[in-house]
C-alpha cells in the first residue's frame, strides 16, 4: 500500500489517488441531483416521490465502472493527461530558455512585456495560433496532411511519458525503455515526409525529402552511440543506468565520446543549428512546414520542441546521472546532498541547463548544407559510433572474465588496468603519428575553431544589451533631427517657397486659421501633408526667414489619413525652446567590467522598481509641442518665451493634459462643425494641374462653388 | 539657344593627354572612312575627376561598329563596356557605350545616331557579355533594338508594357497621377 | 524543373525574383527577373529641378545612399563646371567612406544570416548603428540624410563629429578582427562558401562586374585608386584583392574594405582642412552632357546628366553596380546546388533599389 507520506508517494500512486478522489466527486456530484431531489420533495411532501438510495443508481455505477473497476485504465489516463499538462508546460519553458538565452547572445533582449519576464509571451503566442485559420492547399492530400502533426506529436508525447524523472515519477518504465523511446523517435522521418509530399508544393516536397534523408542521416548515429551505455551499464532500463551512474560515476566521463556524438545526432533529429537547413528560412520559405499553419503549425512546432526536451532528457539520463547529485561532503557538513531537494527538480534543472548548450550553439554556428551534413553523418558520426563501442568493449572486458589477472612482462596486472595501458598506448601513437606527418592541425583545426566560436558568442552574454526598450526608454535624439516640422507665426512671410521646392509637393498655402495675424500682408501658412512628406528638409533649408523647422518628435503615426494633414496649429510652438529640451545624443556607451556585472545582478531588482507608464518616460516628446502652443493660447498669444518657459516647467503632467483638454473643449466651441474636410484643404492648391483626376469634385458642384 | 542668363557651354583649354591622342590615331587609322570621327577630349575639369576620354563618333553608319568593339577588346584590351545609354533628342535617337580599359584607365565613347521612328543598331552583347542586361535596359526604357542580341527583352518593366517610358512623347496615364 | 526563388523570400534582400532551373538539386540555368522596384527614377529626374531631384537619387540604394547623391552631385558639378572648396571635398570622402562601412556592415549581417549563423547578424547592425548616429548627429536622419548640394555640403561637421568618429572607427576596427576570428577559422563557414559560387577572371572583366565581386577574382582595380576624385588621391588606403573568386573571397575583400575605410575617414578627421564648406554654384546647367564613375560598395556607378539649358535635367542615366552584377549571377550559380543559392546571392551584395531604379 501507499507510505503514509504524501511526498514519499510515487507519480502513479499519486495518480491512483487522484483517481480514488474523482470516485468520490463523481459520486457526489450524481448524488447531488439525488438528494435535492429529496430535499424537493419532502419540503412540498410529497413523501411517496421520495427516491429510495438504490434508485438512481446509474451514477454509482458509473463512478464504479470507472474508477473501481477499470482503476488501472483511469489512473493511466489521469497520469497521461498530467503528463500532458506538464510537458506542454515544459515545452512553454523551453521556448521562453531559448528566445530569452538567444537574444542575450545577439546582445538584445528576449521577450519582455508579456508576463512578469516576458514569461507569458509563449501562451499568448499559442492563442493567437489558434485564432488563426488552418488553411491548407486546396490540393493537398488531406489524410496525410492531418496526419503528419499527429504522428509528430504522438510520439513526442509517448517518448515523454517514457521518460523517468525519478525514483518515484515514473509512468511506464518497461524493461527495453532506451529502446523504446529511440523507436519513437524514429518516427519522424515518416511524418515528415508525408507532409512534405501532402503538401502539394515543390518547396515542400523538397523540404520534405531532404529532412527525411537528414533524419535517416542521424538515425543511425543517435542509435549506435548509446551502444557504449548499454554495454557499460548492461541495461536498457533508465532506471538502472541512472542506477549505475549513482554508484560508478556519471557516463560522461566514462563514455566522452559517446556523449558528444548522441548530442550531435539528438542536434540532427531535432533539426536544429547547424542542421536546420530542411526548415531554414533563408532556404525554401519554411521547408516542409511551409503549407501548414494555425494550430497545425503550432503543434508541429510543439512537437519539435517536445522532442528536444526528450532529446535533453536522454541526454541527462544515459550521461549525466539522471536525478542523481554527487553526494560531496565538507567533513561532516554535505555540501550538495541530493535529499534536500527533490530529484524531479535536479533532473529538470539538468534538462534545462542541457538545452541552455543546445541554444548556445545555435546562436554559434552557421547551418551545414544537407550534403555536408549527410556527409558527416555517415562518413564521421558513424565510424566514431563503431569506435566509440569499440572502446566501451575494452571497458566491459571484465565483466566477460571477472576477476582475470593477466601475467605481463611488467608483472601480474589485472585487466582493467592492462586495458587502460592499451588504450593509452594506442592514443599516444595516434597523436604521434598525426605529428610527425603534420596532420595534427588539420584535424585539431576544425575542433579548436569550433570551440572557439562557442566560446566566442559569450562574449556580449551576461553585459547590458545594446537595444532600447522603446517605449520604456526612449532615445536621445540630436537636436539637427529631422521629424516633426514646426511653423513660427511671427516669422512666416507667406512666400510660398517652400511649397515650390518640396519635391513631392506636400505642401500647400492656406488661409491662416490664427485669429490674430501678426503682419496683415501675410495671411497665408503652408499646411503639411505629411502622409507624402519624406522629411528630407529642403523646405527648412530654403525658408528665407528660418520660420519653418524641423524637431526630433518621430512620434507621428496616426489613425487615419486625416490625422496626417498638419495644419498650421498643430505645427506652430515647436520652437526652439522646445527642441534645446532634448539634448544631443548621448556619448558613446563604453561598457565596462562593471556593466557586466552589476547589470545582470540589478535588472531582476529593477524591472519591477521602474513604472513602465508613458507620462514618467524620459521625456514625452509628443506632449511637448501641444502644450505649448496650448498655454499660449489660453495666455492670448502675448506671453514672451521666457514665462511661457517658466509656466510650462511648473505644469506636472496632470495639469499639462487639463491644459490640452482644455484648449481642445475651447477650439470645437470655435470652430464649430467642420463642413470641409482636411482632405479638401490639400486639393485646393493652385498649381494642381486640371484633370489630374484624383479626388476632384464633380463638375456641377465646382461651378456652384 | 540657352535661355538668358545661362552660362556658357564650358570649353576646355587643357590639351588632351597624349595616350589618348595616340589611341585616337590609331582607330583613326584602322577604321578610316568608316567612323566619322574619333577625337581625344579635352579634360573638362581635372580638379573633379582624372579623366582620359577619347570620343568616337559613328553617325548613322553602324556596320563599323562590332568590327570597332572586338578590335578595342582584342587588341586595344578594353575588357569593360561600363554603360550604355540613350538619349532622345527630339529629332533622333543617340546611343552611346562607354568602354573601359583596366590597363591604361581610358575610355572610349563611341556615339551612334539612330532613327526615331525604327532604331535599330548592332549589339555590344557579343564582345561584352556585360553590355547585355545594359542593352536590354535601353530596349526596354528607349525602345532601341540592338539586332543580333541574345536575348532582348523587357528587363525592368513587365513583359506586357506598351510603350517606351524614357522617350520624350511618352503619354502619362493621368488617371491617380497628380504629380 | 523552374523555381523561383522569390519575389517573396526571406533572402533575397530586396525584390527581385531569381528563377534557377535545376536537375535534381544541381542548377542548370537561371534567369533573374528584376523590376519589381521600379520607380523611374530617371524620368522622374528629368521633370524636377537638380535639387528637389537629390531625395529621388538617394533612394536608389537606400543602404549606401551618400555614396548615392554625392555621385549626382558630382556629375552635376562636372556639367556646370563647378569649384568645390577644399573642406567640402575632404567632408565627401569622409560621409562617404562612413557609408561604405554602414553598407558592409549590413551586407556582413544579412549574408552570414544567410549562411545560418544568428548571432553574426546582430553584432555588424549593432556595429552600424554607430556609424548611423555619428550621420544623424550631422545630417538629422538615420537613412535619408540628403547631405550634398550642388558646390559643396549643405551643413558643416563640427570637431565634436571628427573626434567621435575617429572613436568610432576605432571600435569598428577592433570589432572586425573579432568577426575575422569567428568566421575566418571557422569550419562550418567555410565549407559553405570556399569554392562555391566561382568566377574566373576573363569571365568577370567580360560580364561587367565590377567592385569587390572583381576585385575577389584577381582584377586589381579601384575607382578611387585608377581615377581619384575629392581628396582620394591625398589619403592614403590599399585596395585588397584575392584570387579565388568564391564567396569566400568576396566576404574577405569586403571586410578588409571596411578596414581601409575606417583608416580613410580617421586619415579624413585628422586632416580635415578649414574654409567653406560649399561654393557657388549656378542655377541652370548648359545644354551639354557630363558623367563622372564613382566606387559604389557595390561596385562602379557611373552617373551621365545632359542639361537642357534650365534648371532640370534633360537626361539622366544611372549605372548600377548590382544591375551588372545581378547578370553575372547565372554563371556563378552553374553547377552547384540550391543551398548554395543564398550564399551566392548574398556574396554578390544586391540593393535592389539600384538594380531598379
Amino acid at each position: 500500500m501507499a507510505p503514509a507520506n504524501p511526498f514519499d508517494w510515487t507519480y502513479l500512486e499519486l495518480c491512483g489517488a487522484l483517481n480514488d478522489i474523482s470516485y468520490h466527486v463523481v459520486y457526489a456530484v450524481g448524488d447531488l441531483p439525488h438528494n435535492l431531489w429529496n430535499i424537493l420533495a419532502a419540503s412540498l411532501g410529497m413523501r411517496d416521490r421520495v427516491l429510495a438510495p438504490g434508485d438512481m443508481t446509474f451514477h454509482i455505477g458509473l463512478a464504479d465502472w470507472l474508477f473501481v473497476q477499470n482503476r488501472e485504465i483511469m489512473v493511466s489516463l489521469i497520469a497521461a493527461t498530467l503528463l500532458l499538462m506538464f510537458s506542454l508546460i515544459n515545452v512553454l519553458m523551453f521556448i521562453w530558455v531559448e528566445r530569452k538565452l538567444l537574444a542575450r547572445f545577439m546582445d538584445r533582449r528576449g521577450p519582455m512585456v508579456a508576463g512578469p519576464f516576458g514569461l507569458l509571451q509563449n501562451v499568448w503566442d499559442g492563442m493567437k495560433l489558434m485564432t488563426k485559420e488552418n488553411a491548407h492547399p486546396a490540393r493537398a492530400d488531406m489524410f496525410a496532411f492531418f496526419l503528419c502533426p499527429v504522428i509528430l506529436v504522438g510520439s513526442a508525447f509517448a517518448a515523454a511519458g517514457a521518460l523517468p524523472m525519478s525514483p518515484k515519477v515514473q509512468i511506464a518504465s518497461i524493461d527495453l525503455d532506451l529502446l523504446w523511446v529511440l523507436m519513437l523517435f524514429a518516427f519522424s522521418p515518416y511524418a515528415i515526409f508525408l507532409g512534405g509530399w501532402a503538401s502539394y508544393n515543390k518547396f515542400s516536397l523538397i523540404g520534405g525529402m531532404r529532412s527525411a534523408a537528414q533524419m535517416l542521416a542521424g538515425e543511425v548515429p543517435f542509435f549506435l552511440s548509446v551502444g557504449g551505455v548499454i554495454l557499460i551499464t548492461g541495461s536498457f532500463r533508465f532506471a538502472d543506468i541512472v542506477a549505475w551512474q549513482d554508484a560508478h560515476g556519471w557516463l560522461i566521463f566514462a563514455q566522452p565520446l559517446g556523449a558528444i556524438l548522441f548530442t550531435i545526432a539528438v542536434l540532427i533529429e531535432l533539426e536544429r543549428i547547424p542542421f536546420d537547413l530542411p526548415e531554414a528560412e533563408s532556404e525554401l520559405v519554411e521547408g516542409w512546414t511551409t503549407e501548414y499553419s494555425g494550430l497545425r503549425w503550432g503543434m508541429l512546432w510543439l512537437g519539435g520542441y517536445l522532442r528536444g526536451y526528450v532529446g535533453c532528457a536522454m541526454i541527462v539520463l544515459l550521461f549525466l546521472g539522471g536525478w542523481g547529485m554527487p553526494n560531496y561532503k565538507l567533513g561532516e557538513l554535505p555540501l550538495l546532498t541530493p535529499h534536500i531537494i527533490p530529484p524531479v527538480f535536479i533532473f529538470l534543472l539538468k534538462s534545462y541547463l542541457v538545452f541552455a548548450v543546445f541554444v548556445w550553439i545555435r546562436s554559434a554556428y552557421p547551418r551545414l548544407r544537407t550534403d555536408q551534413l549527410l556527409n558527416t553523418g555517415w562518413k564521421r558520426l558513424l565510424p566514431a559510433t563503431l569506435v566509440n563501442i569499440a572502446v566501451a568493449g575494452f571497458l566491459v572486458v571484465d565483466q566477460v572474465r571477472p576477476g582475470e589477472v593477466v601475467q605481463t612482462p611488467f608483472g601480474p596486472m589485472s585487466q582493467e588496468t592492462v586495458v587502460a595501458w592499451v588504450v593509452g598506448a594506442f592514443t599516444f601513437l595516434a597523436v604521434a603519428a598525426l605529428y610527425s606527418m603534420h596532420l595534427l592541425p588539420r584535424v585539431l583545426q576544425p575542433l579548436v575553431s569550433t570551440a572557439r566560436m562557442f566560446v566566442q558568442t559569450l562574449g556580449w552574454f551576461g553585459g547590458r544589451p545594446f537595444t532600447v526598450l522603446y517605449p520604456y526608454e526612449r532615445l536621445e535624439v540630436p537636436l539637427s533631427e529631422r521629424w516633426l516640422h514646426g511653423l513660427s507665426d511671427e516669422k512666416c512671410i507667406s512666400c510660398a517657397r517652400c511649397c515650390r521646392i518640396c519635391p513631392d509637393n506636400c505642401l500647400n498655402m492656406v488661409e491662416s486659421q490664427m485669429g490674430q495675424h501678426p503682419d496683415p500682408r501675410f495671411t497665408t501658412r503652408p499646411a503639411l501633408d505629411a502622409s507624402h512628406c519624406m522629411f528630407c528638409g529642403l523646405c527648412v533649408e530654403v525658408c528665407p526667414t528660418g520660420a519653418l523647422t524641423m524637431g526630433p518628435n518621430f512620434e507621428l503615426a496616426g489613425f487615419s489619413r486625416d490625422e496626417l494633414y498638419w495644419s498650421q496649429d498643430q505645427l506652430m510652438g515647436y520652437d526652439k525652446k522646445t527642441m534645446q529640451e532634448h539634448p544631443a545624443k548621448g556619448e558613446i556607451e563604453v561598457v565596462t567590467w562593471v556593466d557586466k556585472l552589476l547589470y545582470p545582478l540589478l535588472t531582476p531588482v529593477l524591472q519591477f522598481v521602474t513604472p513602465h507608464n508613458y507620462e514618467r518616460a524620459k521625456g514625452s516628446h509628443s506632449d511637448a509641442n501641444v502644450v505649448s502652443s496650448a498655454v499660449r493660447e489660453l495666455a492670448g498669444g502675448k506671453e514672451d518665451e521666457r514665462e511661457l518657459g517658466l509656466i510650462m516647467d511648473n505644469m506636472s503632467p496632470r495639469s499639462k493634459k487639463a491644459v490640452e483638454m482644455l484648449l481642445a473643449e475651447m477650439r470645437t466651441r470655435r470652430q464649430g462643425p467642420r463642413d470641409v474636410s482636411a482632405w479638401d484643404l490639400r486639393h485646393e492648391r493652385k498649381h494642381e494641374p486640371k484633370g489630374s483626376g484624383f479626388g476632384e469634385t464633380a463638375p456641377e458642384e465646382d461651378e456652384a462653388a | 539657344m540657352l535661355p538668358p542668363g545661362a552660362p556658357p557651354v564650358p570649353v576646355s583649354t587643357l590639351p588632351p593627354a597624349p595616350e589618348c591622342v595616340e589611341l585616337a590615331a590609331r582607330i583613326e587609322e584602322a577604321f578610316k572612312g568608316k567612323v566619322k570621327a574619333a577625337k581625344a577630349m579635352n579634360p573638362l575639369n581635372p580638379g573633379i575627376q582624372k579623366e582620359l576620354n577619347v570620343f568616337v563618333d559613328v553617325a548613322t553608319d553602324h556596320k563599323a561598329l562590332p568590327d570597332l568593339w572586338r578590335w578595342l577588346r582584342d587588341k586595344e584590351g578594353f575588357d569593360h563596356c561600363s554603360l550604355v545609354v540613350a538619349i532622345d533628342h527630339m529629332d533622333r535617337i543617340e546611343v552611346k557605350h562607354l568602354l573601359f580599359s583596366y590597363t591604361s584607365h581610358i575610355t572610349v565613347e563611341t556615339s551612334a545616331t539612330l532613327d526615331r521612328i525604327d532604331p535599330l543598331m548592332p549589339s555590344a552583347s557579343l564582345a561584352w557579355r556585360g553590355a547585355n542586361w545594359l542593352e536590354r535596359e535601353q530596349f526596354d526604357l528607349m525602345g532601341v533594338k540592338f539586332v543580333d542580341h541574345p536575348d532582348l527583352r523587357r528587363v525592368l518593366l513587365p513583359d506586357d508594357w506598351i510603350g517606351h517610358p524614357l522617350r520624350k512623347d511618352y503619354e502619362f496615364r493621368q488617371a491617380g497621377e497628380w504629380w | 524543373m523552374w523555381i523561383n526563388i522569390g519575389p517573396q523570400h526571406p533572402s533575397t534582400h530586396g525584390l527581385w525574383d531569381l528563377r534557377i532551373k535545376v536537375n535534381g538539386e544541381v542548377i542548370v540555368d537561371s534567369d533573374p527577373q528584376v523590376g519589381y522596384l521600379h520607380r523611374s527614377v530617371e524620368k522622374i529626374c528629368e521633370r524636377k529641378e537638380f535639387i528637389m531631384a537629390m531625395p529621388m537619387t538617394e533612394r536608389l540604394c537606400y543602404v549606401a545612399n551618400m555614396n548615392w547623391t554625392h555621385l549626382y552631385v558630382h556629375a552635376v558639378e562636372k556639367l556646370m563646371n563647378v569649384e568645390v572648396p577644399d573642406r567640402a571635398k575632404w567632408i565627401r570622402v569622409m560621409v562617404c567612406e562612413m557609408n561604405r562601412v554602414a553598407s558592409h556592415l549590413f551586407w556582413l549581417g544579412a549574408f552570414v544570416h544567410d549562411i545560418g549563423n544568428l548571432t553574426m547578424f546582430l553584432w555588424p547592425i549593432r556595429e552600424r548603428e554607430y556609424v548611423l548616429d555619428l550621420l544623424e548627429y550631422i545630417t538629422g536622419a538615420r537613412m535619408m540624410y540628403n547631405y550634398p548640394r550642388i558646390g559643396g555640403q549643405v551643413k558643416d561637421v563640427d570637431d565634436k563629429f571628427l573626434r567621435r568618429s575617429k572613436v568610432v572607427m576605432d571600435m569598428i576596427l577592433e570589432r572586425t578582427f573579432e568577426y575575422e576570428k569567428m568566421l575566418d577559422e571557422s569550419d562550418m563557414f567555410g565549407v559553405r562558401t570556399k569554392g562555391v559560387g566561382v568566377i574566373d577572371r576573363a569571365m568577370a572583366k567580360n560580364a561587367g562586374l565590377t567592385g569587390p565581386a572583381l576585385r575577389a577574382c584577381g582584377v586589381d582595380f579601384d575607382v578611387r585608386k585608377a581615377t581619384p576624385y575629392w581628396a582620394y588621391g591625398e589619403v592614403d588606403f590599399e585596395v585588397p584583392v584575392y584570387d579565388e573568386g568564391d564567396c569566400f573571397a568576396r566576404y574577405r575583400v569586403r571586410l578588409e574594405e571596411i578596414r581601409e575605410s575606417c583608416k580613410i575617414v580617421k586619415q579624413c578627421a585628422d586632416r580635415m582642412p578649414e574654409g567653406e564648406f560649399i561654393g557657388k554654384a549656378p542655377r541652370v546647367a548648359p545644354k551639354t552632357y557630363a558623367w563622372v564613375r564613382h566606387e559604389d560598395p557595390r561596385g562602379e556607378s557611373m552617373c551621365l546628366i545632359m542639361g537642357t539649358g534650365g534648371k532640370n535635367a534633360y537626361r539622366v542615366k544611372f549605372r548600377s553596380p548590382a544591375f551588372v552584377n545581378i547578370s553575372a549571377l547565372p554563371i556563378m550559380l552553374l553547377g552547384y546546388k540550391i543551398p548554395d543559392v543564398p550564399a551566392v546571392m548574398g556574396s554578390i551584395d544586391v540593393c535592389i533599389g539600384e538594380v531598379d531604379r
